[in-house]
């Protein structure tokens, strides 16, 4: 084997030391020559013959010293070299088509393997957890679909009665706030029962994770997130034994989880997991609360439908032992067994709509590219078929012409696919972002699917090789004579045949795009337009919750001091500069909050439901909503004072149609009670939840003359500067009150609209940049096969304009070619457009999926600038000088 | 293909050199290529110039080694003569080359042998 080596280790320093000619080699095989001589000379051979005999017995020589050169190098690599370098010269003669080229592969791969990566990560990642495919969660489901478990109680009997799985375990995903080291803090978590861990086979990355004696609280612990654990505690060990104050509990950390595992919601990762038991005692034995979800492991070897019997059975008796009719063949009929391998499909069922229009449009991109991609080659290679006859006449091989040929496209695409891989990156780090804001942030790892980009390489790759180098096959085919002929003949024919159908469909498939995207960005412009009934400028919004906790004295806020805060918190808060009015609410427009009650008007319409919100003076100022009849809510409006209430336009107009609402009494039901309260105003409606929806019915209420406690209010903020900067202090001021008081989700009312419009501005964008991108490639597509066309056909236009043809009908010629072709293409692209963007059609506002001013405009947008890439071509055409033309052929 | 010359495998040359060094002492490149000729019975096709790379490549392994001197007509010519590692190489190559030979023979014999 040594040997081996050794003879790689010579070649490769041959091969550094590069071909050069050997004296000592030359003599060598003159001294051969000589010695043959001298032998035939000897058998008698006249001197000629000889030398004759000596050197067809040698062979070639030249090619004996070419075999040695290449024993003492490495050939392949050598020529490789040389086609890099040719094609790098290629390149740089052709800087439109390699620009061109480069551009394309880049955007499709990059944009593609984006797409998919976030594809794969929200669609179909498993749970980092231990054989997550044999996980399962345990659903009640109704005509109404599928929800969480049934109660405690219940979820108890699972766990004692079946045989199925191998352990199962309760759990919710919630918001906790805490105080830690004194300071009020909101942080996002998972409360479940002891076994969750041990069911998923997560273990801790320090300290230990929840065991079944931890349900007993003695003493409270709570385990923390590995990413919470770096970003607040900066990785400190020491955090173990640290204690949060949570309600009525002093939880002590004992464990870190281990990295990878975010809990059971994707995209929402939790901070800290607390016990079950931490709600307070009564939570296992509540038979009402059916509030989480249950995961369990199925034992192998077990049916899904053997397991789904078991649960169903002990549903059924659970159900009929707690007398529960409500609602129930909607929720709660029976039990089904779904897969928990990617955790709950919040997160799926969110950004599933979005994310498959998305896909839809890069794949269509993809798909234009190739077409590009396909008939740019085909051209590269057509217009150096003269060049490869000429090689092979002089005697290049096949493979050497193929190999130096694949170099080129393998070259291309490398630039093109690193370039991919810097876009695929930036792009999936923009969705990213556009993801994780608003109030509920999606936070996704944003790193790149490795399979995703090895299949959008492919698949570009694949469309290089077989357009780029099927021609060349064929070339090589026809004999040299031909082809040095000029036009290769028919297959020339047969190749502009293959591009024109490229180009109609690239048409086609980019009026779809354009259709598409034209749609969405004119739903986002109706929603951008519409009235949204308060000024969002110049407000800002925070969450203000004083964290319920036992201090040492006794609860930290009762209700009663919680009235306190409020006054004092709006007396500060106003006294603060730049602030021109403040208010606090239950509930603010587009925050994503929202309550409803029953009321009574007398004389009024049947449906009694309302939208309530308890909101403080000041709050209809803040976000500008102005007071059409009666009057706002003052300062007198105290607790012993007359109950009174403000109604907006829609329920007044719902309930009392032409009658004035004011001084009327109206009743609001409870569970409990019924509150009677006097209307004293009417308000203009405002946009609540969305904006695509009308203004909902809404009552407001006193906040002192509250009917619900209020542990949380939101305070808003007007000012005639930038709201933003107001914010820290603001926050300065609530700290001032206490400490223990959280404030967080501070953003501004503009900003709050602007996420309710997330989905839309993402899709509008994105599916914008594409459409112009497939115009783009389109147009390129168009140009490209024109020029071509014309440089073919430089003679015959020639002899047409020696005959006396005008510039103009030459144009008109060149023109009217491609006239057809997207013609043809938008003949293809409506219907095709009509029927693929139907399922946008819940996604549009103001408009349908057939909307005629869209598709018109498409097929203008894709017309003009088609005929616009066409004229550069065509009047080149038109300038051909005949004598020259004639002359070249 | 019967009465024509045999084309030499990727390979068997550069055994057909190793074994005529190693018993003939050392020989200058146009000596080895008769001597292959003589030896094979003239069966061989050699363009004698071919017998240069495999020449360079077992000098590359290290088992053979090159010596200018002089021929027996008192011309200048290289030497080669094998080296123990090529004495190696070529016990190995032997027995792996009957070895081969063995089967294939086997393997293309009469059916009549085969069941043996």
């Amino acid at each position: 084997m040594t040997g081996r080596v050794r003879e790689w280790w010579e070649r490769t320093v041959g091969f550094i030391r590069g071909r050069r000619s050997d004296p000592d080699l030359e003599e060598e095989l003159a001294a051969h020559l000589e010695l043959a001589v001298e032998d035939n000379l000897r058998t008698g051979m006249s001197p000629e013959e000889a030398r004759r005999v000596a050197m067809l017995k040698f062979g070639s020589r030249s090619s004996a010293t070419e075999t040695i050169g290449d024993q003492r190098g490495l050939p392949w690599l050598e020529s490789f070299f040389k086609d890099v370098g040719y094609a790098f010269r290629g390149m740089r003669r052709r800087p439109l088509f390699a620009g061109v080229i480069v551009f394309t592969l880049a955007l499709g791969i990059g944009a593609n393997t984006a797409l998919f990566s976030l594809v794969e990560t929200v669609m179909m990642r498993q749970l980092p957890v231990r054989d997550p495919e044999q996980l399962f969660f345990l659903q009640n489901v109704g005509s109404k679909g599928p929800n969480g478990a049934p109660p405690y109680p219940c979820f108890e009997v699972f766990r004692e009665q079946t045989q199925a799985f191998d352990g199962m375990a309760a759990f919710v995903f919630d918001k906790f706030d805490l105080i830690l080291d004194g300071r009020a803090e909101q942080v996002s978590g998972e409360l479940a029962s002891s076994s969750y861990f041990q069911v998923l086979g997560v273990k801790p990355a320090l300290g230990r994770l929840l065991t079944p004696a931890d349900d007993a609280l003695q003493p409270p612990v709570a385990v923390i997130g590995y990413k919470y654990w770096q970003r607040r505690f900066n990785a400190d060990p020491a955090v173990l034994g640290k204690v949060i104050t949570y309600k009525r509990a002093q939880l002590t950390i004992v464990g870190v989880i281990e990295e990878g595992f975010l809990g059971m919601t994707p995209g929402h990762p939790t901070d800290i997991t607390l016990p079950f038991t931490v709600q307070g005692p009564g939570i296992l034995q509540d038979k009402g609360n059916w509030g989480f979800d249950v995961v369990a492991r199925l034992k192998p070897g077990v049916s899904i439908q053997q397991a789904r019997a078991q649960v169903d059975s002990i549903f059924q008796n659970y159900m009929a032992s707690i007398s529960f009719s409500r609602d129930r063949a909607d929720y709660f009929d029976h039990m089904e067994i779904a897969p928990a391998a990617k955790g709950l499909d919040t997160l799926r069922s969110e950004f599933s709509r979005p994310l498959l229009v998305l896909m839809a449009v890069v794949g269509l991109v993809l798909l234009v590219g190739c077409a590009n991609l396909a008939s740019l080659f085909m051209a590269h290679t057509d217009s150096r078929r003269r060049e490869f006859a000429v090689r092979m006449a002089i005697g290049a091989g096949r493979g050497r012409l193929l190999r130096q040929l694949l170099t080129e496209i393998l070259l291309y695409f490398s630039l093109g696919a690193g370039l991919g891989l810097g876009i695929a990156m930036a792009g999936s780090r923009l969705i990213t972002s556009f993801l994780a804001v608003g109030r509920t942030p999606v936070l996704i790892d944003s790193s790149l699917d490795a399979p995703a980009l090895a299949f959008t390489a492919c698949v570009a790759l694949l469309t290089g090789l077989v357009f780029g180098v099927l021609p060349v096959l064929g070339a090589a085919r026809s004999t040299p004579c031909l082809a040095l002929h000029g036009s290769g003949g028919r297959s020339t024919e047969a190749r502009m045949g293959v591009r024109q159908l490229l180009v109609v469909g690239q048409v086609a498939f980019s009026l779809i795009l354009l259709v598409g995207a034209g749609l969405l960005v004119r739903t986002l412009a109706h929603l951008d337009r519409l009235g949204l009934g308060f000024q969002p400028e110049r407000v800002l919004t925070l969450n203000i919750a004083p964290v319920l906790y036992m201090t040492p004295t006794g609860p930290s806020y009762t209700e009663e001091r919680l009235d306190g805060v409020w006054a004092q918190l709006l007396e500060r808060v106003r006294s603060v500069p730049g602030v021109s009015s403040a208010g606090l609410a239950w509930l603010t427009p587009l925050s994503g909050r929202d309550r409803g009650v029953l009321i009574s008007v007398p004389g009024g319409q049947p449906d009694p439901n309302i939208g309530q919100n308890h909101i403080s003076d000041g709050y209809f100022e803040t976000f500008g909503i102005p007071v059409l009849a009666g009057r706002s809510f003052t300062a007198r409006d105290r607790p012993g004072a007359a109950r009174v209430a403000i109604i907006n336009e829609a329920a007044a107009r719902f309930y009392f149609g032409d009658r004035n609402p004011v001084g009327a009494q109206v009743q609001i039901r409870g569970s409990k009670r019924a509150d009677t309260y006097e209307i004293v105003g009417v308000v203009a409606n405002a946009k609540h939840l969305s904006l695509r929806e009308e203004a909902p019915r809404f009552i407001y209420i006193p906040i002192v003359q509250r009917r619900d406690p209020l542990r949380r209010l939101t305070l808003a903020i007007k000012t005639p500067g930038d709201p933003a900067s107001l914010a820290p202090a603001v926050e300065r001021e609530v700290r001032r009150i206490g400490a223990d008081i959280l404030v967080n989700e501070v953003t501004t009312a503009k900003d709050q609209v602007e996420a309710s419009l997330l989905e839309e501005r993402l899709l509008s964008t994105i599916s914008g940049f594409f459409g112009f991108l497939a115009l783009t490639l389109s147009a390129v597509g168009m140009f490209g096969l024109l020029a071509h066309f014309v440089q073919q056909r430089t003679a015959e236009i020639g002899i047409r304009i020696a005959l006396g043809a005008e510039a103009g009908s030459v144009v008109r010629m060149i023109l009217g070619r491609s006239l057809v072709l997207v013609a043809v293409g938008i003949a293809l692209g409506v219907p095709a457009a009509v029927f693929a963007t139907r399922p946008l059609a819940s996604l549009l506002y103001g408009l349908e999926t057939s909307d005629i001013t869209t598709i018109a405009g498409g097929v203008v947008v894709l017309a003009s600038t088609a005929m616009l890439a066409s004229y550069m071509p065509a009047r080149r055409a038109s300038r051909i000088d005949p004598m020259t033309a004639l002359r070249n052929e | 293909m019967a009465g024509s010359k045999l084309d030499l495998l990727q390979g068997t040359l550069d055994l057909l050199v190793l074994q005529t060094l190693a018993s003939m002492g050392p020989l200058h490149g146009y000596g080895l290529a008769r001597r292959i000729e003589q030896l094979s019975g003239d069966e061989v096709v050699l363009n004698q110039g071919t017998i240069y790379a495999s020449l360079v490549r077992l000098q590359q392994r290290g088992w053979i080694q090159a010596e200018w001197g002089t021929s027996e007509t008192n011309r200048r010519a290289k030497f080669y003569s094998i080296t123990r590692a090529g004495r190696k190489q070529l016990v190995e190559e032997t027995s792996y080359w009957q070895r081969l030979a063995a089967v294939v023979g086997r393997v293309l014999a009469p059916s009549k042998g085969g069941s043996k």
